[in-house]
C-alpha cells in the first residue's frame, strides 16, 4: 500500500512538477494535431489548415470536421476521465492494481452492451452506449452499496468488486459462446474499445458529463491524499471516510461508465495512466490527477492516431493499441519504480 | 372569378411540392426513408449483394467494401463493372474516411452490420439499407429492385428479373421433383461448421428450387438464427440426404470428421450425395446473378445425385 503514500509535495518539486503539465500538455496538442493528420486518406497538411480555419483553397470538410475532429475530441475526452477514475479508485481502495474493472465497471458496462444487441436485436443499436452506461453503474453500485452499507474496509470493497466483475464477465463470454454473431461488428469492435464511427452526436451526449466530473475530480483531489494517509488517521483529522470513499468512488463510476459507453472497453489505461503520473510527479494526487489525466488524454490521443495509421483502410482498435504499446512501458515503469520503493 | 383563384393558388401549391420530388426519389429501406438524388453517379456499397444488384442493371460503384480483397469481387460482376471502383475496406469496418473521400451520392448499407454508424454514413451521403446478412433470396430480389428504383434503372430491373426468372425456371425444370430430398448448405471453415438454415438466404433458395430442409424454421431472422453453428452430434441428427459444402479451409473441419462413425453414418456422406461448391459464391454472394450461379451449380449437382 505505500506506493501511493508520499510526503508532501516540496516547493521544488510542485515547480517540476508545473513544468511537467506544462511538457506533457503540450505534447497532448502534438498527438492531437499529429492524429488530424493521419488516417486512410492522405490529406496534406495545408489542406488540413485550410479546413480546421476555413481559409481558401482545397478543404477536406468531412474527414477533417467530421470524422477525426470528433473522434480527437472524444479521445481526449475519454483519456483523460479513464486516467482519472483509475486514479480516484486506486487512492480509494489503496491499492495500486485497481482500476474501474476493478469495481466491475468494465464488465458491467459490456455485458449490457452485448444483451442490448444480442438479446435484443429489434432496438436500434444507437441505445447501445446508454445500456453500457447503465450496465457499468448498475455492477459499480452494487459494489460501493453492499460496502458502504456493511462499512468494508477498502480490501473487502476491491475484492467484492474482482467478484461482482468475475459475474458480468462470465455473462459476457457465455453470451459471446452461445451466439455465432461474429458478424454484426458493431458490438465486438465496441469491446475492444475503437472510435471507429464516432460522430459529433457522440461528442454532444459525452461532453459535458466528461468535463464536469473531471473537474470534480480534480476539485475532489485533496481528500484523495487525506484518505491515502491511512483510514485510521484520516478518520482522526475528522474526515468521515465511508462517506468520502463513496462519493469519490461514485464520481469515478460516472467517469468510467461515460467513457466507456462512448469509446467502448478500453480497460488498460485506467490502470496505467496514473502509475505512469505517479512515476513522473509523486504520490500527491492534487499534481498527480491533472498529470494523469494528461497521460489518459496522450494515450488514447496516440492509440487511436496510430491505429488509423497502422494498416489503412482498415483500422486497428485504439484499445488493443494502447494495451500493446502501453503495457511494455508500463511494465519498464514497474521494475524501475518497484527498486526505489524497496530501498 | 374567386374558384380560378383558389385553382390557381393550388395549382401553384402543388407545383412547388412536386418540384423537389422531381429532383429526387424518396426510398423507402429498413432503416427509414431517405431521399436519393435522381440518378444516383457516385454510388458506395458495403455489401457483395449490392455489387450484384447494380451489376444486374449495369451500373459501377465507385466504392465497394470488399474485405480488403480484391478478387472477392468475382468475375461475373467486373464484367460489368469493370474495375474502376475503391476498395472502402472491410463489410465489418468500412472506412468512413475513404468512403467520404470519394464524395459518393449514394451509399447502400447492410441492416445490421451497419445500423451502428448509419447516422455516420448519412452525414457522408444519403444512405439507404437493406438486410443482405440474414435476408433470404426473396428478400434479396425485393432489396435490388429498391435499389435499382434508387439508382433510376427501373425499367433495366424489370427486363432483368424477367430475364432471371426465364433463367431460373430453366433450373428448376432441369432439377425436376426434388420434394423427396432433404438438401442442406453448409459452410466448414476449418474450426466450425455453419448450417444456412430454411430462413437464409441460401435455405430459402434450396426451398425456392423444391429441395426439404431437415432443420427446424426458426421463428426470427436474427444471424444465429439464419446461419447456425452446429456440432457434428447435431448435424447427424438433422441427417440431411444431400450435403452442399462450401470449405473456407483445407483440409475441413469435416474432413477431419472422416472414419468417425457418426458422420460417416450421415445420409448425405453414406451415399455419397456430399458436394463441394464456392464457399465465397455461396455464401457471401447473393442477388440476381449470384442466384443464377448457384441455380446452375444445383442443376450439376442434381445431375450426379446418387439414388
Amino acid at each position: 500500500m505505500s506506493a501511493v503514500v508520499h510526503a508532501p509535495a516540496r516547493p521544488r518539486s510542485r515547480l517540476r512538477g508545473l513544468v511537467l503539465i506544462a511538457v506533457l500538455a503540450v505534447l497532448v496538442i502534438a498527438a492531437a494535431l499529429w492524429s488530424l493528420s493521419v488516417g486512410a486518406v492522405p490529406i496534406p497538411t495545408q489542406t488540413i489548415i485550410n479546413t480546421l480555419f476555413n481559409l481558401d483553397g482545397e478543404q477536406q470538410t468531412y474527414i477533417i470536421m467530421k470524422s477525426r475532429l470528433p473522434r480527437m475530441v472524444l479521445a481526449l475526452l475519454a483519456g483523460a476521465a479513464l486516467a482519472l477514475s483509475g486514479a480516484i479508485i486506486q487512492a480509494v481502495i489503496r491499492n495500486p492494481l485497481a482500476s474501474p474493472n476493478i469495481i466491475g465497471i468494465n464488465s458491467g458496462a459490456a455485458l449490457f452492451a452485448l444483451v442490448l444487441v444480442l438479446v435484443f436485436p429489434d432496438i436500434p443499436q444507437v441505445w447501445m452506449p446508454l445500456a453500457a452506461c447503465i450496465g457499468g453503474l448498475v455492477a459499480a453500485a452494487f459494489v460501493m452499496v453492499v460496502a458502504h452499507y456493511r462499512n468494508l474496509s477498502a480490501i473487502h470493497l476491491a475484492l467484492i468488486g474482482v467478484a461482482v466483475g468475475f459475474v458480468f464477465e462470465a455473462g459476457v463470454d457465455y453470451l459471446l459462446i452461445v451466439s455465432n454473431d461474429s458478424e454484426s461488428s458493431a458490438p465486438m469492435i465496441w469491446l475492444t474499445g475503437s472510435l471507429w464511427g464516432r460522430t459529433w452526436a457522440h461528442v454532444a451526449v459525452s461532453w459535458l458529463p466528461l468535463v464536469v466530473l473531471s473537474a470534480v475530480a480534480l476539485l475532489l483531489s485533496y481528500r484523495l491524499d487525506l484518505i491515502a494517509l491511512g483510514e485510521a488517521t484520516a478518520t482522526g483529522i475528522g474526515l468521515n471516510v465511508p462517506r468520502q470513499r463513496l462519493l469519490l468512488l461514485l464520481v469515478a463510476t460516472l467517469l468510467a461508465s461515460v467513457s466507456v459507453a462512448v469509446v467502448g472497453v478500453m480497460g488498460f489505461i485506467g490502470l496505467m495512466a496514473p502509475h505512469i503520473a505517479r512515476r513522473l510527479v509523486g504520490g500527491s494526487h492534487r499534481l498527480m490527477l491533472p498529470v494523469a489525466a494528461l497521460v489518459g488524454m496522450l494515450l488514447v490521443v496516440l492509440a487511436d492516431g496510430i491505429g488509423r495509421a497502422i494498416a489503412p483502410p482498415i483500422e486497428v482498435s485504439a484499445g488493443i493499441l494502447a494495451a500493446l504499446i502501453g503495457a511494455p512501458f508500463f511494465i519498464y515503469i514497474m521494475l524501475t519504480t518497484t527498486s526505489e520503493q524497496d530501498s | 372569378m374567386f374558384n380560378r383563384t383558389i385553382l390557381a393558388t393550388l395549382a401553384g401549391v402543388i407545383m412547388l411540392a412536386v418540384a423537389p420530388l422531381a429532383q429526387a426519389v424518396e426510398i423507402k429501406h429498413d432503416l427509414g426513408t431517405t431521399e436519393v438524388p435522381d440518378e444516383p453517379k457516385r454510388i458506395v456499397v458495403l455489401e457483395y449483394s449490392f455489387v450484384d444488384s447494380l451489376a444486374a442493371v449495369g451500373v459501377a460503384p465507385v466504392g465497394i467494401a470488399d474485405d480488403d480483397t480484391r478478387e472477392s469481387i468475382v468475375p461475373a460482376y467486373t464484367a460489368v463493372i469493370g474495375d474502376d471502383w475503391k476498395s472502402v475496406g472491410t463489410r465489418k469496418s468500412p472506412s468512413l474516411e475513404v468512403i467520404a473521400s470519394l464524395q459518393p451520392d449514394l451509399i447502400i448499407a447492410d441492416t445490421s452490420r451497419h445500423e451502428a454508424i448509419y447516422g455516420a454514413l448519412s452525414e457522408i451521403a444519403p444512405t439507404i439499407a437493406f438486410d443482405s446478412l440474414t435476408g433470404t433470396y426473396q428478400v434479396a430480389l425485393e432489396a435490388a429492385k429498391t435499389i435499382a428504383h434508387a439508382v433510376g434503372k427501373d425499367a433495366e430491373m424489370e427486363a432483368r428479373l424477367a430475364e432471371h426468372t426465364t433463367k431460373m425456371e430453366g433450373f428448376k425444370a432441369a432439377i425436376g421433383d426434388v420434394s423427396a430430398w432433404s438438401a442442406q448448405f453448409i459452410v466448414d471453415n476449418g474450426e466450425g461448421i455453419f448450417l444456412h438454415s430454411p430462413v437464409s438466404y441460401n435455405g430459402s433458395l434450396l426451398s425456392w428450387f423444391g429441395f426439404k430442409n431437415n432443420m427446424t424454421t426458426p421463428d426470427g431472422h436474427t444471424y444465429e438464427e439464419a446461419i447456425v453453428k452446429t456440432s457434428l452430434e447435431q448435424l447427424s441428427e438433422i441427417n440431411p440426404q444431400v450435403i452442399i459444402r462450401g470449405k473456407y479451409a483445407d483440409p475441413g473441419l469435416t474432413d477431419s470428421w472422416v472414419g468417425q462413425p457418426l458422420y460417416d453414418n450421415v445420409e448425405a456422406v453414406k451415399t455419397g450425395n456430399l458436394f463441394d461448391v464456392n464457399a465465397h459464391e455461396w455464401s457471401r454472394l447473393r442477388g440476381v446473378i449470384a442466384s443464377e450461379v448457384s441455380g446452375a451449380n444445383l442443376v450439376e449437382i442434381v445431375k450426379n445425385l446418387k439414388k
